[in-house]
């Protein structure tokens, strides 16, 4: 289902894009181009269809549209893409840990240039542990896991009020089995974007 | 679910209790664990030497119901009590004070059963085998077919009071969680696995359920709102309300021995602490303040102390301090994780989660030397609660490839096991019930 929709999702998206790449191609030789920075438009999610362009232009040219990522409105198809995307990434970390990794620094770096451009999404950071541990320590674990990437993507400038936390501890593994690349799987802060 | 009123002829307190029907399931496991109920024979020599007769059955009752719902059980409760030593009636005679006499038992358990309108009518005689006298005045328990293990848990309550003055262990009840409906809800059984039944339906996460001490409530974590919350609840399911607190995390809460607090770990900003807050959710206090990982803070019998988890010197392990977050010391030195640590009812022995060579075990320590041995076995063992006794510990094993919960001996011995349903875990024992 999830390859589904995101496979169809990209294939929308190419098609989409189709003609705008043809017609600038085209234009090129007419007139030079810079190309515009791909953006993704917030306000697509209040009006999933792409905005169009004001056409106030020149009758002897055609200003290119920006390429804008159509953003889902429902947020579960938001979250896929943001994750598939790299727009957000879940920062992951050691056994019995709560310290950020170089990695972790760099994903959370990332989801939070995203977070600043789209004010208009809050975000849950749930902390997550392997089974390894008992249960009750865990949730206080993942506890801490979920507030140390809050406070990270707060001195990142995201603002702290956008931004709740959750453990599960061991109650939401990402994958079930029982070898170190399932447990390190499960030891993660999840990034899950939310409505405003 | 039936309401009933069990009653006695005497002039026993009025009990109301729910019951739900014991499942055919469950009565064909327990009828296989028999066996294991010979707890103890080497204290046999200490033991009041009794024979129970199968109970004398008026026409209406199935001889099958009287043995699964009744005799059975409580022939397990006496050989589980370490009171009783349970004396077989010889095959070729009557069952009788004199039959009984002769098999070397010091008394005989007479039991009667019959219908009056829809309830069972229990009616239970106690003979000195010398003397041919009553021991203790006739009784008569009366419910529904559902009730009859429950009845046969309050005979051996009774028999219990009649010889040791205080009441068995055979009225309290095991609260846990279990997946058998497809969510994390949480359950209650007796002592000894019957009477299964669920007490939520929130369709989330449920955790770490913990009695009150009139075992009237029960005091658990729940998902359903999308944050972690601490809720009370009735034992019957009903009177559910949330405890605000004020701070996140909400974890591991369980009642102070007056029953007028909560104890848990809440959390500001990625600081787990133990806390502690009125039942009504007024106020809230802090008694821990490290920067440290603490968890499963547990109060002694007294309210005196509290034992709990922190990870201040680098790993979880286990901690004592009063009541007030003074006089704190860490007790726990064997490996790198300790957790769970609950205390037993005379306050000097605490039992705990403990790594060893890469697995959990129920480790029991007495606090005055610090001694500790390991009492359970297979599998990885978690999550202790004594009995009101103190005698058994119950704790959650994956033994079976599945979370289950089992019962042993605090000494150690061979674990009873209590569910078979779905994945079940975090086992918190009442206190006793008269």
């Amino acid at each position: 289902m999830k390859h589904f929709t995101l496979k169809s999702f990209v294939c929308a998206v190419m098609v989409a894009a189709l003609p705008l790449t043809f017609s600038c191609r085209t234009k090129s030789k007419t007139m030079p181009q810079t190309t515009p920075p791909v953006t993704d438009t917030v306000g697509a999610v209040e009006t999933p269809t792409p905005t169009p362009m004001p056409v106030e232009q020149p009758r002897d040219f055609v200003q290119e549209q920006p390429t804008e990522e159509m953003i889902p409105s429902n947020l579960d198809d938001l979250n896929r893409m943001a994750q598939d995307r790299g727009w957000i990434r879940d920062a992951f970390f050691n056994y019995d840990e709560a310290g950020l990794s170089t990695d972790a620094q760099e994903a959370l770096t990332e989801s939070a240039t995203w977070l600043k451009a789209h004010a208009a999404y809050n975000l849950q950071v749930e902390g997550h542990c392997d089974s390894r541990g008992t249960e009750q320590y865990n949730l206080a674990l993942g506890d801490r896991r979920a507030n140390t990437a809050k406070d990270y993507l707060i001195t990142l400038g995201v603002d702290g009020s956008r931004i709740t936390t959750i453990s599960y501890g061991e109650e939401r593994p990402f994958d079930t089995g029982t070898s170190e690349a399932a447990y390190a799987k499960n030891r993660r802060a999840h990034l899950v974007l939310t409505g405003r | 679910m039936t309401q009933i009123n069990p009653r006695s002829a005497g002039n026993a307190p009025r009990l109301t209790v729910l019951f739900t029907v014991l499942t055919l399931f469950c009565s064909a496991l327990f009828a296989q664990q028999e066996i294991n109920a010979n707890i103890g024979k080497e204290r046999a020599a200490q033991m009041v030497k009794i024979a129970l007769a199968f109970p004398e059955l008026a026409p209406e009752v199935a001889s099958e119901t009287a043995r699964a719902g009744f005799f059975s059980p409580l022939t397990r409760d006496l050989a589980f009590s370490e009171i009783f030593g349970i004396v077989p009636l010889p095959a070729n005679l009557a069952p009788s004070v004199e039959s009984a006499r002769t098999a070397g038992a010091q008394a005989f358990l007479h039991t009667r059963i019959f219908m009056e309108g829809e309830n069972f009518v229990v009616e239970v005689r106690l003979f000195d085998t010398a003397t041919k006298s009553l021991l203790m005045p006739a009784k008569r328990y009366r419910g529904s077919a559902g009730a009859l293990t429950r009845i046969a848990h309050m005979v051996a309550n009774d028999l219990n009071r009649f010889y040791t003055g205080k009441p068995g262990i055979f009225l309290s009840q095991i609260a846990f969680i279990s997946t058998r409906d497809g969510n994390k809800e949480v359950y209650i059984m007796d002592f000894d696995g019957s009477n299964q039944r669920r007490i939520t339906t929130h369709g989330s996460i449920s955790l770490s359920p913990h009695w009150s001490p009139d075992a009237e409530q029960l005091v658990y974590t729940s998902f359903v709102r999308g944050t972690s919350d601490i809720y009370v609840v009735n034992r019957r399911g009903g009177g559910r309300v949330r405890i605000p607190t004020g701070v996140g995390l909400n974890i591991a809460p369980s009642f102070s021995p007056d029953g007028r607090e909560i104890l848990f770990i809440g959390s500001v900003r990625g600081n787990p602490d133990v806390y502690i807050v009125r039942a009504d959710g007024s106020n809230v206090r802090r008694l821990t303040s490290e920067n440290s990982i603490e968890s499963t803070p547990s109060f002694n019998a007294t309210g005196r102390q509290i034992a709990f988890t922190s990870s201040r010197a680098g790993t979880p392990q286990i901690y004592v301090m009063d009541a007030e977050g003074t006089n704190l010391r860490r007790v726990s030195f064997d490996g790198n994780w300790n957790d769970d640590a609950v205390w037993s009812p005379d306050g000097d022995t605490i039992a705990y989660t403990s790594r060893v060579s890469g697995r959990f075990q129920i480790r029991v320590m007495k606090l005055s030397t610090q001694e500790s041995r390991i009492i359970a076995g297979e599998g990885s063992n978690e999550q202790p609660s004594f009995s009101p006794d103190g005698r058994s510990i119950v704790f959650a094993s994956n033994r079976s490839r599945r979370w289950q919960l089992y019962r042993v001996p605090v000494e150690g011995g061979e674990p009873y096991q209590l569910t078979f349903e779905g994945e079940n875990n975090a086992p918190n024992w009442s206190n006793t019930l008269d």
